[in-house]
């Protein structure tokens, strides 16, 4: 798939396969894109159709992370005052992973409908005062993950010591990059601690409070030697690999755990990150062709391992 | 150029005031480029020495964008593109260079991306904002060149149609009404002189 030349061969390479039905036809990266995003909303719509109980419940929350996504693209859109359908083109179809309905949300006038219908939604709990759209995205996140580790320490589910530390995982690399990023140009540590998410499950904000107060991005990778590769890339200018090395460490995590059941909701979540993987692949694949990219950059790109 | 010519003393002495005068603007122009000249070889060799590490620099600006593009996908930086609401000012001051008019462009205000985007995405809007400066250095550049050659091309213009045209037609000019107003002054001499010659003559038979 990274060998074609064009964005015709790629969606030719995807015939016969459940990408077909959304892609046929599809000639702009944009059409693309939205047809990849459908399969891949399409496969965890599937999935969470299946499940029952405390696992759907959990599975629910844990999909409002693209929920998430949507709304966080949608508050810079709205602060940007783009048109609606402008907005409307680039979404997830969230709503059927359970999330909230999308039409108020795009209907909604400023960032502070906006933020009015996201509180009454109680989906999640964000401060009344902030305005800002990244302020409000961090929130957002912060919100979201909150919740899942609520119901993931809750304990209902099977196997909730392997979710947790899948969990745990995640966050500590969504905290590690905020820190090493925003401390690489130059934010104040007190602002970014605004912008860590408590992690029960990994590393503690105090910890990570204390080494921003180094100020040293350095001292990040010195004390994060797991993570050096994808510390490293933020130091080394290339902030776009840090994803691609964040979803290597998950995959190899997820790969390596063993697991002493047959049946375990660890698969699920596995299961799920695999989708995102390929998901993400395909479509890295098409953007690099879209621009040309040389094929052994865009071999570069895709997760795998 | 229309002149009625007239064949006088008083018409040749006004060509040669005027060719006199039409020598002076040509040594002038010829000074004017010869130093535009000098003002343009620096400015060209800067233009593309600054057009070289911009092309550099906007090539990797582009590779960074389209591999953010590809691992983020095109929803991430699109949205993240409607969050800068400042706009850049910026000041066009001209200046004169030996006569032409060229702009000096002063950045009054560059907007501020830090803390405007999420950390993954403001190093790439930090380059994209250093290289306005750039481009904004590269526009005065390529504004001067242009309006300072197209100077030099009408200066050359100018010393050319002086040099080759003006000049020796005032001075084929001056030439010929000279030898006509030589020629009339020795006919008038002559003529003087025979009309001495018979007042004498008829003087001295009037005596006998």
């Amino acid at each position: 798939m990274a060998s074609s030349s064009n964005l015709g061969q790629f969606v030719e390479g995807l015939s016969g396969t459940d990408y077909e039905r959304y892609l046929s036809g599809s000639k702009t990266l944009s059409e693309i894109e939205r047809g990849l995003a459908e399969v891949f909303t399409d496969k965890l719509a599937a999935l969470l159709s299946v499940a029952e109980g405390g696992e759907k419940e959990f599975l629910k929350a844990y999909l409002r992370k693209y929920e998430v996504m949507n709304l966080a693209w949608i508050l810079r859109m709205k602060a940007g005052r783009a048109p609606r359908e402008e907005v409307e083109k680039i979404l997830l179809s969230t709503e059927r992973l359970g999330g909230m309905e999308l039409k108020p949300i795009f209907e909604a006038e400023g960032i502070e409908a906006l933020r009015e219908i996201i509180r009454r939604s109680k989906a999640y709990v964000i401060s009344s005062g902030v305005m800002d759209p990244l302020r409000l995205e961090f929130e957002l996140w912060k919100s979201h993950y909150q919740r899942v580790l609520k119901l993931a320490l809750r304990g209902r589910l099977s196997d909730s010591r392997e979710v947790r530390r899948f969990l745990g995982l995640e966050l500590d690399l969504v905290n590690l990059k905020t820190c090493i990023l925003a401390l690489l140009r130059g934010w104040p540590p007190d602002k970014i601690r605004e912008l860590l998410i408590a992690n029960p499950a990994g590393t503690s904000l105090g910890e990570l409070q204390a080494l921003l107060e180094r100020r040293d991005p350095q001292a990040f990778v010195n004390e994060f030697g797991r993570f050096r590769e994808f510390l490293e890339k933020a130091i080394l200018g290339e902030e776009w690999a840090m994803e691609i090395e964040r979803l290597k460490i998950m995959k190899k995590y997820a790969d390596s755990e063993r697991v002493s059941k047959f049946i375990s909701f660890f698969y699920v979540l596995r299961y799920i990150l695999g989708l995102e993987i390929e998901y993400r692949n395909l479509r890295a694949i098409a953007v690099a062709i879209y621009h040309n990219l040389p094929p052994e950059v865009r071999r570069s790109l895709l997760i795998t391992g | 150029m229309s002149l009625s010519i007239r064949y006088t003393r008083g018409f040749l002495l006004d060509l040669r005031r005027r060719l006199f005068f039409i020598r002076s603007a040509h040594d002038l122009l010829e000074m004017k480029r010869d130093q535009e000249i000098k003002e343009l070889r620096p400015a060209i060799d800067r233009l593309q020495e600054l057009k070289g590490a911009l092309e550099k620099n906007v090539e990797g600006i582009f590779r960074d964008l389209a591999m953010l593009q590809a691992v983020y996908g095109s929803q991430e930086i699109l949205s993240a593109s409607r969050l800068m609401g400042e706009r850049i000012e910026i000041e066009v001051i001209p200046r004169s260079v030996m006569g032409v008019n060229v702009p000096t462009i002063r950045l009054v205000k560059s907007p501020d991306v830090r803390g405007r985007y999420p950390p993954h995405i403001e190093g790439l809007a930090e380059k994209a904002r250093k290289l306005l400066g750039d481009l904004l250095r590269l526009a005065e550049l390529e504004a001067f060149v242009e309006l300072v050659a197209e100077d030099l091309r009408k200066t050359n213009i100018r010393v050319n149609a002086l040099e080759k045209v003006i000049i020796p037609s005032y001075e084929a000019m001056i030439k010929r009404i000279s030898d006509i107003v030589d020629q009339s002054a020795l006919e008038d001499f002559i003529r003087v002189k025979l009309v001495k010659k018979a007042l004498e003559r008829r003087r001295e038979a009037e005596r006998a």
